[in-house]
């Protein structure tokens, strides 16, 4: 599947390119920082991942955004 | 505590064994193919005053040696990530040729350890296809056991931790790949290598124990590292400058590490290792016994081609020496200097165009100021000096308020900057009364007075690996929680009071503040800014005036809101020496052991660990029941139940 139609794929995936672009920006803007959600520091990634929940997206939403996102990200 | 030692005539590797093993791994043809991520970790609570200057324009000398030497032993695909300049990047998302990591390797100091574990974490996420992790610098040094059961699920933590130098990283690769069949990745021979009980037989390890259960893990550590004694066997600094990550924002590594012509404007100031050790032994500080009391140096020539190496292939003129103590040996000053000295780059001298600085306790340097002309004719351009109290209340190094003023002078008109670093404790009162220099303020002002160009203050709180350590945790002087909250690793950089048995830490607190504030200030900046013809000195006192006063408004929000923390408390102690989280047995004997602080011992017997050839066992269990005199003439060491083989 080119990157193009797997972009197309998740943002069918979550319902509509607005959602997409909400959740992208809740990927851009974590940042590895010690917040609510536990004693440690946490990765970016997963203070995304925390937040995501947080918006109301679904584990399945947020591990295939994760899988796809790196693939039209700027290199 | 402090870091056990080897027995005298064992502290030190055969030399040219260090090479040897380069040259071993680089036999072991598939070494090629394994790709290897380096992350220097790195806490941005900790990006303040004194050092929100120089933590990102160095390139850490740690990973970079571990480069150069993965390099030599034929490792190709080897990536270093700087936490400093690219904060996101994440060690399941990284790819080098589009391959996944096959080995994770962490490098971080205490300040920096929470870090390090997400980096960890991060890795697990791969589940069976994560790489083997491993992890070292000084945190692992002296506290191994942290890097275990890091959850949120149990089994999560490295699976090996080195508390040496990177000779026993190269010793351990090799013990793994030497055994590897095609097709096995390096988690998996490492597995079998551990289950064998084959890394028993590298000293500077420290990993679980395969008989202990998950609930109730124990940790294997196979005793104290041989040292590398000629540091020249060290490859020359070079591979590990070419694989650095360049800085950006993204969780992914770059298709490529930064250009080596942009290498010099990332890291504009490059750590060198010159010397290592100091023969002082003040009670706070670990040096003395994590170099096992030996002091290390470079030969001369290697140190000057070094310098001139680096400044050529990246076009480096700042260079930091990473000595504990530069002067600490006449004679070693005296060679290295006279080198550099008259070392030429292209015609021309190499100390025309490098500045060096270095660290070195004002007893030696003033002890051999005769020497400093020829160390400014070899490129010396600045020293730090671990002055600590001028009055020698706290700590007496042999520095005084008369060899201040008058070594000071002598810097300066050599156009040597002076670079001073103090610590302010409990008893040191804020302003002395009787006139005297007792107070901290005082001393700021005085350095300042005699023409120090940068001040640097911590608060004393005892580290770990040194003799104070205990002590203050037996009285209850160390913070476990403020404010119900756990103290982070990051606050234990000098610059939070996390230890204190003074009835209001929080003034404390903003005593540092006030430090700082007394030496950097508009009022100084403006009569530094008036000598500022005075040479280059004047300069260089004019931009330390405005770095600090920068670092000062980064850091007094923060500092600040530590202290507000520590007023409205509530604060609580240690109540004493602790059990150990995971519990840590020693390789050979079997029995607990502490390993740069004291643990209340929490393991009834010993335990054989795993896969050991039983000739170790019987060893063991001769130690365990009392009988450490025969080992002891055979040639080891016991030290708290360690034994160095
Ligand atoms: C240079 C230096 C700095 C520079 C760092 C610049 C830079 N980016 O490199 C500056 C001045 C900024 C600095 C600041 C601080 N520093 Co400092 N610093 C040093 C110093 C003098 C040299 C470090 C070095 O480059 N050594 C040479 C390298 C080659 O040796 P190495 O780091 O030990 O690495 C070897 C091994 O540890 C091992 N290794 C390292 N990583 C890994 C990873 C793996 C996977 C493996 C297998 C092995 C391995 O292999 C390496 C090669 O042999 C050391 C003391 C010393 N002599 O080491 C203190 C030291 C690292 N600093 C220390 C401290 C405490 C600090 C501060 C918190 C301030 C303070 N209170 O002094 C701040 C923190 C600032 C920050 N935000 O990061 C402590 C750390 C103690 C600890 N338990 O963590 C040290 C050890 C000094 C001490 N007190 O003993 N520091
Ligand atoms: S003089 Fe400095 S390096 Fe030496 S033991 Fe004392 S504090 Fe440590």
């Amino acid at each position: 599947m080119s990157a193009m139609t797997r972009k197309q794929a998740l943002i069918a995936a979550l319902r509509g390119q607005e959602r997409f672009a909400r959740l992208q920006a809740v990927y851009e803007s974590a940042r590895p920082r010690r917040g609510r959600w536990g004693p440690g520091i946490l990765t970016a990634d997963e203070v995304f991942r925390h937040k995501a929940k947080d918006d109301g997206f679904s584990d399945e939403a947020i591990a295939m955004f994760i899988d796809n996102i790196d693939l039209w990200s700027k290199p | 505590m402090e870091l056990p030692r080897r027995d005298r005539g064992d502290v030190y590797l055969q030399d040219g064994a260090f090479r040897e093993k380069i040259a071993a791994l680089r036999r072991i043809a598939p070494v090629s193919d394994v790709t290897i991520g380096i992350f220097y970790a790195f806490d941005f609570r900790t990006h303040m005053l004194p050092f929100w200057y120089a933590d990102r324009r160095m390139a850490p000398a740690s990973v970079r040696l571990l480069g150069d030497v993965l390099h030599a032993a034929g490792f190709v695909h080897v990536r270093i990530v700087l936490q400093q300049w690219s904060p996101r990047v994440l060690p399941d998302r990284m790819r080098l040729d589009g391959r996944p990591l096959d080995i994770l390797m962490v490098s971080a100091m205490q300040v920096h350890a929470e870090r390090a574990y997400a980096l960890v974490r991060d890795a697990y996420r791969m589940g069976d296809a994560r790489p083997l992790v491993l992890a070292g610098g000084p945190k692992a040094v002296y506290e191994p056991t942290d890097f275990f059961e890091l959850g949120p699920e149990p089994g999560v933590g490295a699976d090996c931790v080195v508390t040496g130098e990177v000779f026993v990283l190269l010793d351990l690769l090799y013990t793994i790949l030497v055994g590897r069949h095609a097709g096995e990745t390096p988690r998996e021979a490492y597995e079998k290598a551990r289950l064998a009980g084959a890394l028993a037989k590298v000293p500077g390890l420290v990993y679980l124990s395969p008989d202990a259960s998950p609930q109730a893990p124990v940790a294997v550590n196979t005793g104290v590292q041989r040292l590398l004694r000629d540091l020249d066997e060290l490859p020359l600094p070079d591979a590990g400058y070419r694989m650095l990550e360049p800085p950006h924002r993204r969780r992914t590594a770059s298709a490529k590490p930064a250009a080596p012509e942009r290498v010099g404007r990332l890291s504009t100031i490059a750590s060198v290792i010159a010397t290592q050790g100091c023969r002082f032994n003040c009670a706070y500080c670990p040096i003395p016994s994590v170099n096992q009391r030996t002091w290390r140096h470079k030969s001369p020539k290697r140190f000057a081609a070094e310098i001139a190496h680096i400044h050529e292939q990246f076009g480096i003129a700042d260079f930091f020496g990473t000595d504990d103590n530069f002067f600490n040996d006449r004679q070693t000053v005296i060679d290295l200097m006279t080198e550099l000295a008259r070392t030429r780059i292209a015609g021309k001298p190499l100390s025309a165009r490098i500045r060096f600085y270095t660290e070195a306790t004002e007893f030696d340097v003033y002890k051999n100021r005769d020497l400093l002309p020829l160390a400014r004719a070899g490129g010396l351009a600045a020293i730090w000096f671990g002055i600590e109290d001028i009055t020698a209340a706290l700590v007496n190094k042999g520095q005084s308020a008369g060899k201040t003023a008058e070594l000071f002078a002598m810097l300066q008109a050599l156009e040597i900057e002076p670079m001073t670093m103090m610590i302010h404790s409990d008893t040191q009162p804020l302003q002395s009364r009787n006139g005297d220099l007792s107070g901290l303020l005082d001393q700021a002002r005085y350095l300042f007075d005699r023409g120090a160009v940068s001040y640097q203050c911590t608060y004393l709180g005892p580290a770990v690996g040194t003799r104070d350590f205990e002590p203050a945790a037996r009285v209850g002087t160390i913070f476990k929680q403020v404010g119900h909250k756990d103290v982070p690793q990051a606050f234990q950089d000098g610059n939070h009071v996390v230890a204190s048995k003074h009835a209001r830490p929080w003034r404390q607190q903003i005593n540092l503040l006030r430090a700082y504030a007394a030496f950097y200030n508009p009022w100084n900046t403006v009569r530094a800014f008036l000598k500022m013809r005075g040479g280059s000195l004047g300069r260089k006192r004019l931009l330390f005036q405005c770095i600090g006063q920068i670092g000062l408004a980064m850091s007094i929000p923060r500092l600040l809101a530590w202290a507000r923390q520590l007023k409205r408390g509530p604060i609580e102690a240690y109540p004493g020496l602790q059990a150990a989280r995971i519990p840590m047995i020693d390789a050979i004997s079997g029995e607990e052991i502490n390993w740069a602080i004291e643990h209340v011992p929490s393991l009834s017997h010993p335990s054989r660990p795993s896969g050991l050839p039983t000739e170790c066992y019987i060893h063991g269990h001769l130690l365990a029941h009392g009988r450490r005199d025969a080992h002891r003439q055979a040639g080891a060491v016991v030290a708290t139940g360690m034994v160095s083989r």
